[in-house]
């Protein structure tokens, strides 16, 4: 085959695949509009348009079809040609169903990016506004100088971010090689009943937790958000699976050596499980980062409050209106809260994949 | 012997069975014309919460510190804390520390948890259903010893001044709230204990396009009837619109419930006795608003894609809507907009639409107060003393409804006392000064409140009357409206009964 003819498929097929996505951000973006605002003239015109280009992309989509198989017809068998239509129709499929997926997955962060820039009287239109009329970029100034305190918000959030994720590391670490490596009786029983824990939801705690935390005069301390999420088993497992891949004739080499169980894991383990223990320390991080219900229970003041109280506590209301709420000014500062988790997730989402598909498990 | 014995065990068990189905009879009597929310309103309280006074009464000596967890925004808590100081100028031993708690539901779930340490507030925002819960715990204090012919109604404290205060709520002070949002305080159980004051209320008003009634010569309606005919020549006018808008679907079905004299819920009594709301009356006036509903004559909140019908009322493209029954703590939304700096119409306010005008009934909204028990006596005194100022003080409450846009729970010739209400009351107008216009409608409607029971489930219960509509709004034609409303009718109360079995 000559390479002019495979590089006219190759545009050919990128083409197909981005009329393919065009038809399917239309049809999407015209089922939104349709959900949102189904009495506005326009989101009829839209779901028009859209099945318009999804039935010219099926009709183009056919048509360069043929032509591959007429040029290419001594040189494939029918079968081939078969082979290749069938892959060509699963690789649209995915990537269709992927770009739809996508889609519905951003699109609320879309939402929430330009309903921070609008102004009060268009944020409430009945019929939502895709595009802001007019930008308000006051709004995030105003999340600064409100009485949300952000950047205290902040501070609160990364101390109780940090200290727990350094905290929770070492019980974790330990936790996990003791389970991996020594021998002790019990051993299996105490890891499956551990393991067992996590089939209890957590929200199941809270009552206890709190009485317990109540009885130790912690509430309104930053030991209130730290100390009772110490002990992940979820945590403990993944490392423990990662701990058991790494061959136990190290281990013993390292004994025969004379060496510490102690020295040994930072030396040795530690090292070798770096990736799974960043893994952790950024979903850690991301856990406190977003955790709600227990900190707006036990520490709901200013001095301990974290940013995702403290935006549900703010005050936006309007003054000179009473009752009115600016909401694009919360989105603002939701959005401000949002960029650190987005930054964090973008620069070591390889980490965050790698180290829970490890385990074999999903988050 | 042997056939005397059958004898006996047959009609034991025809007499058990007999005695049954009579049981069951008066059952479905109580369902059918059990008491209605006035009942329950018009109870005598009892003369006494349990109260158990402290040798030597309110210690003004003692160094007391209660806690106080509301909602309030940076505007309203500024007023407060403002209170907080004279009061404190008044009880120098009391300190009080007010904690805000995002929304109603937040300090709800926030006390349901601390009741479970003992660590509970002393006084807190509320709403019935919250106090029902909290009251399964025995939580909260009555306040029957310190009302108008309790036991502790005539003490007094000395201050440091040597001023005598009254502990107790006085007459003139009771007089001084508006009887449906004083009533609210005791619609648990018997209704014989008082658990609330009314704090700040709200309730639905009708919110019109003035001048499009005036352009097109119609009359505001005052009842059912007149709305729906209102609704047909408006849409004649503009068959693009959709004429009436009604936020909460809730409250529309416990409203005409109330308007319609028939039965909603009941705070005691089985499973069954308790969800008063299937019955013919009842179904009656869904089949009605279903007819209505497929005419194109109105919409509700979650009808209209889960957004204010404020916002239909003031678009200025189609679909718009004409007349809008929403709450009066949101009026600053029903706000006509700007176009070219002028406003595009001017908004009237009326009564929200009547069964029967003479006797109006409007829902009662908006935050009460409660107070915990303690095991330190003084500190319940403290908080009840705190309550009583709060709710019984003008000022305050003149400052809190002007910054807040909720009513006060206290009488309009009371609240005209204060000039700075007064002045707010009189700039009144369906443009600029619409939160005072609704206001203004609130107070003049003062004998119009009512509020339905509290009890657990009693939120489940407006929640799936809510849904109930929503079903039967669902019906495409006359044909199947019948079915889809009997359906829903016994989906909801089934939903209801199995929430709390």
């Amino acid at each position: 085959m000559k390479r002019s003819e495979t590089s006219a498929r190759k545009i050919c097929i990128v083409v197909m695949g981005l009329f393919g996505a065009l038809a399917a951000v239309m049809l999407l973006t015209a089922i939104c509009i349709f959900c949102l605002a189904p009495a506005a003239k326009w989101a009829g015109f839209c779901l028009i348009a859209g099945a318009v280009v999804a039935v010219a992309f099926l009709l183009f989509f056919a048509y360069n079809l043929g032509k591959f198989a007429g040029e290419n017809e001594d040189a494939i068998t029918a079968a081939a040609r078969r082979q290749k239509i069938k892959k060509v129709l699963i690789y649209i499929g995915i990537y269709t169903f992927l770009t739809v997926i996508a889609i519905t997955v951003l699109f609320p962060f879309y939402f929430m990016l330009i309903s921070s820039v609008k102004t009060v009287d268009e944020y409430q239109l009945a019929t939502p506004t895709l595009w802001p009329r007019e930008f308000r970029w006051s709004t995030y100034a105003a999340a600064f100088t409100g009485d949300l305190h952000l950047g205290r918000l902040f501070l609160n959030t990364v101390i109780v971010g940090v200290v727990s994720t350094l905290l929770s590391l070492v019980v974790t670490v330990l936790s996990a090689y003791a389970f991996a490596r020594l021998e002790f009786r019990g051993k299996n029983v105490l890891f499956a009943l551990l393991l067992a824990t996590m089939m209890i939801p957590g929200e199941l705690f809270t009552v206890t937790n709190y009485i317990t935390v109540s009885a130790f005069h912690w509430l309104h301390t930053f030991a209130v958000l730290i100390v009772p999420f110490l002990v992940s088993v979820f945590y403990i497992y993944l490392l423990r699976q990662n701990f058991m891949q790494i061959p136990n004739e190290l281990y013993l080499a390292a004994k025969v050596d004379g060496t510490s169980d102690l020295k040994y894991l930072w030396k040795v383990m530690i090292p070798l499980s770096a990736p799974t223990l960043i893994s952790i320390t950024i979903l850690k991080m991301m856990g406190s980062w977003n955790s709600y219900m227990w900190p707006q229970l036990v520490a709901n003041d200013t001095l301990h409050r974290l940013v995702t109280v403290g935006i549900r506590q703010a005050d936006f209301s309007i003054s000179g209106q009473p009752g009115m709420t600016d909401f694009p000014a919360q989105m603002a500062a939701i959005v401000l809260v949002t960029i650190p988790l987005l930054l964090v997730f973008i620069f070591f989402r390889k980490y965050i994949m790698r180290g829970v598909s490890r385990s074999g498990i999903k988050g | 012997m042997k056939n005397k014995i059958g004898a006996i065990i047959l009609a034991s068990t025809m007499l058990c069975t007999v005695a049954v189905g009579f049981t069951g009879c008066i059952q479905e009597g109580e369902i059918n014309n059990g008491s209605t929310v006035d009942d329950l309103a018009n109870v005598p309280l009892a003369t006494s919460g349990g109260f158990v006074m402290p040798e030597g009464g309110f210690d003004i000596t003692k160094p007391v510190e209660i806690t106080f967890y509301h909602t309030m925004g940076k505007v309203l808590q500024e007023k407060l804390d403002y209170q907080l100081e004279l009061f404190k100028e008044l009880f120098p031993n009391i300190t009080v520390k007010a904690s805000k708690y995002g929304n109603y539901d937040d300090v709800h779930t926030q006390i349901s948890t601390e009741i479970s340490a003992s660590n509970q507030p002393n006084i807190a925002y509320c709403y019935g259903d919250h106090v029902a819960d909290y009251n399964v715990s025995n939580a909260v204090f009555a306040m029957n010893d310190f009302l108008p012919g309790g036991t502790y109604a005539n003490e007094t404290v000395t201050l440091e001044s040597g001023k005598v205060y009254n502990l107790g709520l006085t007459e003139a002070e009771q007089k001084m709230f508006i009887e449906g949002f004083y009533n609210e305080g005791h619609m648990f159980d018997d209704g014989k204990m008082m658990y609330m004051l009314p704090f700040a209320k709200s309730t639905e008003v009708m919110f019109y396009n003035k001048d499009f009634f005036e352009d097109n010569n119609l009359k505001v309606p005052t009842t059912w009837d007149e709305l729906w005919d209102t609704c047909e020549r408006i849409l004649e006018i503009d068959p693009e619109c959709i004429p009436f808008g009604y936020d909460s679907e809730s409250n529309l079905f416990i409203t005409l419930c109330e308007q319609n004299d028939s039965a909603y819920t009941y705070p005691t009594g089985t499973a069954v006795n308790r969800f008063r709301f299937d019955n013919e009356k009842n179904r009656a006036f869904v089949q009605s608003l279903t007819k209505n509903f497929l005419n194109g004559y109105f919409t509700t909140q979650e009808l209209n894609n889960g957004t204010y019908t404020s916002n239909l009322f003031t678009s200025l493209v189609e679909p718009k809507c004409y007349m809008c029954v929403g709450s009066t703590a949101g009026g600053q939304y029903q706000k006509p907009p700007l176009v070219n700096g002028e406003y595009a119409f001017e908004a009237g306010i009326a009564q929200i639409p009547q069964v029967d005008p003479a006797h109006p009934k409007a829902i009662s909204q908006g935050p009460s107060v409660c107070i915990f028990k303690d095991k330190d006596p003084q500190k319940v005194l403290a908080s009840w003393l705190l309550v009583k100022y709060l709710t019984t003080n003008i000022e305050f409450q003149a400052d809190f409804s002007i910054d807040s846009g909720y009513m006060p729970p206290i009488k309009m010739e009371y609240m005209e006392t204060c000039e700075a209400y007064k002045a707010q009351l009189d700039e009144a107008n369906g443009t600029t000064g619409i939160a005072a216009l609704s206001a203004k409608m609130c107070l003049e409607q003062k004998d119009a409140y009512f509020t339905s029971p509290a009890f657990v489930g009693s939120s489940k219960a407006r929640t799936e009357v809510g849904l109930l509509i929503q079903a039967a709004f669902d019906a495409q034609n006359l044909e199947e409206m019948d079915e889809k409303i009997d359906q829903a009718f016994k989906d909801a109360v089934n939903r209801c009964i199995d929430f709390i079995t």
